[in-house]
């Protein structure tokens, strides 16, 4: 019996990835520029965890997660002799600033940088018996808010979802 | 379960649009994928006294054609490419004028046209596809409306190059091996 290699793996791969590129992007990013940008200067530091499900206690920022929505192997659809599966990936990034501008401006870079990481990216695994290949389809971005009522100085989060579709080619 | 297993490589497996060069020049955003399709025509042989059964098929041609929709639509060098009989003026803001081409050949205008996969680095060539004399058919739908992005369809017809022994048309690969 073949050993599997799906939901754990792919997500692993995922945040791997990230990890690796992530830093260079986030300073593609920050070194941009093109004068279509705001003028404002925008930390762009390094995601400080990565998790695979929201936490229950408090987390320093920014936080990436990297939600599996579904994983669709497609039989009938490819036919295939191996997994050739498709993953609904969601790769969330969560912000936080004390100015609520300088915080949606914050995550405009950070989508930025998920981006150029992420779309078209192919993964191959250590063992050579997994590719993926990544499709960005969308990015949604929640509303800023805060924890802390209407305490003027208190910080707000904002998240950014990059919603992907992430190619899974294995063995049985 | 599975009783036993195919071998199954997926790092031979590929995903990826790819950069399409006509002539040395980068044509751009395409749309609806690039498709190449490759036919060797074949000619049956037969026997009277075997009936209609098929004995053995020869080669009698080759056929190869590369589809794609471009979708640069204001850039009349790309026009051009489509539309390779037709007049294009280089001044001021650039025009495409349809003229009668009657006689016109498609070899006259047939130029390299190359596809890199992005996947790979620009000095990986080790999957790119190497058409060797290209022309458009010179057939194609433009449309425009408030819903649906302007876009080019070309169909370039693959001819052999001659000037090589056996005449060649495609190469997927290196060309340079």
């Amino acid at each position: 019996m073949g050993t599997r290699r799906l939901a754990e793996v792919t997500v692993e791969m995922i945040i791997a990835y990230i990890k690796a590129n992530i830093s260079a992007s986030l300073d593609d990013t920050s070194a941009d520029t093109d004068t279509n940008r705001w003028p404002e200067a925008v930390s762009l530091e390094d995601p400080r965890n990565y998790l695979i499900a929201a936490p229950a206690q408090a987390y320093t920022t920014p936080t990436v997660i990297v939600y599996l929505d579904n994983f669709d192997y497609r039989p009938s659809q490819k036919g295939a002799n191996h997994i050739n599966a498709m993953a609904k990936i969601t790769v969330a990034c969560i912000l936080e600033d004390r100015d609520l501008e300088r915080l949606a401006l914050k995550a405009y870079r950070y989508n930025d940088a998920f981006h150029e990481v992420l779309a078209q990216a192919e993964i191959v695994d250590s063992n050579n018996a997994v590719k993926l290949v990544v499709i960005v389809e969308r990015t949604s971005f929640t509303p800023e808010f805060s924890n802390a009522g209407d305490e003027p100085l208190g910080t707000f989060r904002k998240e950014l979802h990059l919603e992907c579709s992430v190619e899974h080619y294995s063995n049985f | 379960m599975s009783i036993s297993y195919a071998t199954v490589t997926p790092t031979s497996m590929e995903l990826t649009p790819v950069r399409v060069k006509f002539s040395g020049t980068d044509l751009g955003g395409t749309l609806g994928n690039v498709v190449i399709n490759a036919k060797y025509t074949k000619a049956e042989i037969k026997a009277d006294q075997f009936g209609t059964l098929v004995l053995d098929r020869r080669v009698s041609g080759l056929e190869i054609t590369v589809t794609t929709e471009l979708n640069e639509v204001l850039n009349k060098a790309n026009w051009n490419v489509v539309f390779p009989h037709a007049q294009y003026l280089t001044t001021s803001t650039a025009a495409i004028q349809f003229n009668s081409a009657v006689g016109d050949s498609d070899l006259s205008r047939a130029h390299v046209l190359l596809l890199h996969p992005l996947s790979l680095a620009d000095a990986d060539v080790s999957s790119d596809h190497t058409f060797f004399k290209a022309c458009a058919s010179a057939e194609s739908s433009i449309t425009y409306g408030p819903t649906e992005q302007a876009k080019l369809k070309i169909v370039w017809n693959i001819l052999p190059d001659t000037s090589v022994s056996p005449a060649k048309l495609y190469r997927y690969g290196d060309t340079t091996i």
